[in-house]
């Protein structure tokens, strides 16, 4: 195969042409888990707007912040975003709504993270939106695409509605690696694949839940004391991790992966009671398993 | 007006700086004081190497025989029980036990639930504890570090003159 054979598969593969209703079906399952995740938590956001202002410690874009916003203006914000979130489900004007309501997620979920912790479990939700948001994916099961076409689902094939899922997917697995990436590169380097590291986490997060009134993940406190379990586990782990970019060489280690991560995910929880939402509601996996054919010979 | 290659390679530039973001931040791991953030984080979850024992800044209430019971961490703050914690902990090592104590008495009477009814005063602790021993069930820590007390005012009038003294203190 010449070079440019090459490249042209290598393109075929990073941006296939799709049918409209690829991104369209992960835009709208984004959409309804951010009203979800958003509208169980408004009053929750609202005590964090008015907590101690010592506690500021901005990140991302509030890093431009000196000092907290006032709770009103705070609040605005996050009806502002689920207002604009409700417009990306439904596709409405799409090309102002996708990148206002990707903005204003990231400024939301970073403004909640800005309080002396950051949850590691919005990041994948920030960034795939970041990516449908900027991309045409509000071409079928809309009200724009009711109002161009005249119908839900137009008959359209594109590269430009290929490469969202490719992206998202990459997206998804550089998150995997940089985290298996600190496992190794921390103070136990490769031995935290022995377990002893993710054995010791479980007693520190379970001595923490017991002492602030939650409960320790019981699986977890069961397999305490079987270390060979939590060998097997971290190594489990770290293959998940590391392995992550495989993902992308084709549709079946994708799907692989995707399997993997998310019974991963449930079992953090079992063992940990530690919950990773977007990741355990699977939508954070539906990029790997695009919907609708490619058209062949593209 | 665009041609469709030069579509597909900003697309594809686009695509590529983004990913790249996102990796990025691993240049944190091989840093001395390595910094997390948001959306582009170093994801330092469950790599850190930890010790035998461990601290906990917590709640704990006494009913009037003095029996102790813990608290949930609700009563301190907002945000998620990890959040809390971290909050918890910088303001009591900041020298703000009492004020965290107050708070949680405060918002106790308030919530009023029937299961710590019972509870007369509550005392924000940083406790130590062995793992092994605790998981095996003694939950005694090794040792307890008190920050703060308070007692539980059910009388609305009476905290708000507890709540005016303390801002004549604070003025003072």
């Amino acid at each position: 195969m010449t070079i440019h054979g090459l490249l042209a598969k290598l393109e075929r593969h990073i941006m296939p042409a799709a049918p409209a209703l690829r991104p369209a079906a992960l835009r709208l399952a984004t959409g309804l888990y951010t009203a979800h995740y958003l509208g169980r938590r408004v009053k929750m956001l609202g005590r964090i707007h008015r907590g101690d202002t010592s506690m500021f410690a901005p990140v991302g874009p509030c890093r431009i912040l000196k000092k907290p916003l006032p709770p009103k203006v705070a609040d605005a914000l996050v009806w502002a975003e689920i207002a604009a979130n409700a417009a990306y489900t439904l596709g409405w004007q799409h090309k102002v709504t996708g990148p206002l309501h990707a903005g204003l997620l990231t400024w939301t979920l970073s403004y909640r993270n800005s309080w002396s912790m950051v949850f590691h479990n919005d990041n994948n939700l920030v960034l795939h939106t970041a990516v449908l948001g900027a991309a045409p994916a509000a071409d079928a099961l809309s009200l724009d695409a009711l109002r161009r076409s005249g119908t839900l689902l137009p008959q359209r094939h594109d590269w430009r509605y290929g490469l969202p899922a490719t992206v998202m997917s990459a997206v998804t697995t550089a998150t995997y690696l940089v985290a298996g990436v600190a496992k190794v590169t921390g103070p136990m380097g490769w031995n935290w694949a022995s377990g002893e590291g993710l054995r010791s986490q479980v007693a520190a997060d379970g001595l923490r839940k017991e002492l602030l009134g939650s409960r320790a993940a019981g699986l977890g406190m069961r397999l305490y004391p079987h270390k060979g379990i939590y060998t097997a586990l971290a190594v489990g782990s770290l293959v998940i991790e590391l392995a992550a970019p495989l993902a992308l060489a084709n549709r079946r280690l994708g799907q692989v992966f995707a399997v993997a991560a998310f019974g991963m995910h449930w079992g953090i929880q079992a063992v940990m009671g530690i919950r990773f939402r977007y990741n355990q509601s699977g939508v954070m996996y539906l990029s790997f398993f695009p919907l609708g054919r490619a058209l062949r010979g593209y | 007006m665009k041609t469709e290659e030069q579509a597909k390679l900003a697309a594809l530039a686009a695509s590529a700086a983004l990913i790249t973001a996102v990796i990025m931040p691993v240049r944190q791991h091989f840093s001395e004081q390595p910094r997390d953030g948001f959306p582009l984080s170093c994801y330092p979850m469950f790599s850190a190497k930890r010790k035998q024992h461990g601290r906990v800044t917590h709640l704990i209430g006494y009913d009037a025989e003095g029996t102790r019971r813990i608290l949930h961490y609700s009563y301190l703050g907002a945000g998620g029980m990890n959040q809390v914690r971290r909050q918890v902990r910088r303001l009591a090592m900041a020298g703000r036990g009492e004020e965290l104590a107050v708070k949680a008495a405060d918002a106790l009477a308030d919530r009023n639930r029937k299961a710590e009814a019972a509870v007369v005063r509550v005392e924000v602790v940083t406790g130590r504890y062995n793992y092994e021993q605790f998981f095996a069930g003694n939950r005694a820590p090794k040792s307890e570090i008190v920050h703060g007390s308070a007692v539980v005012l059910r009388d609305p009038d009476a905290r708000a003159v507890r709540a005016g003294l303390a801002e004549v203190a604070v003025a003072a």
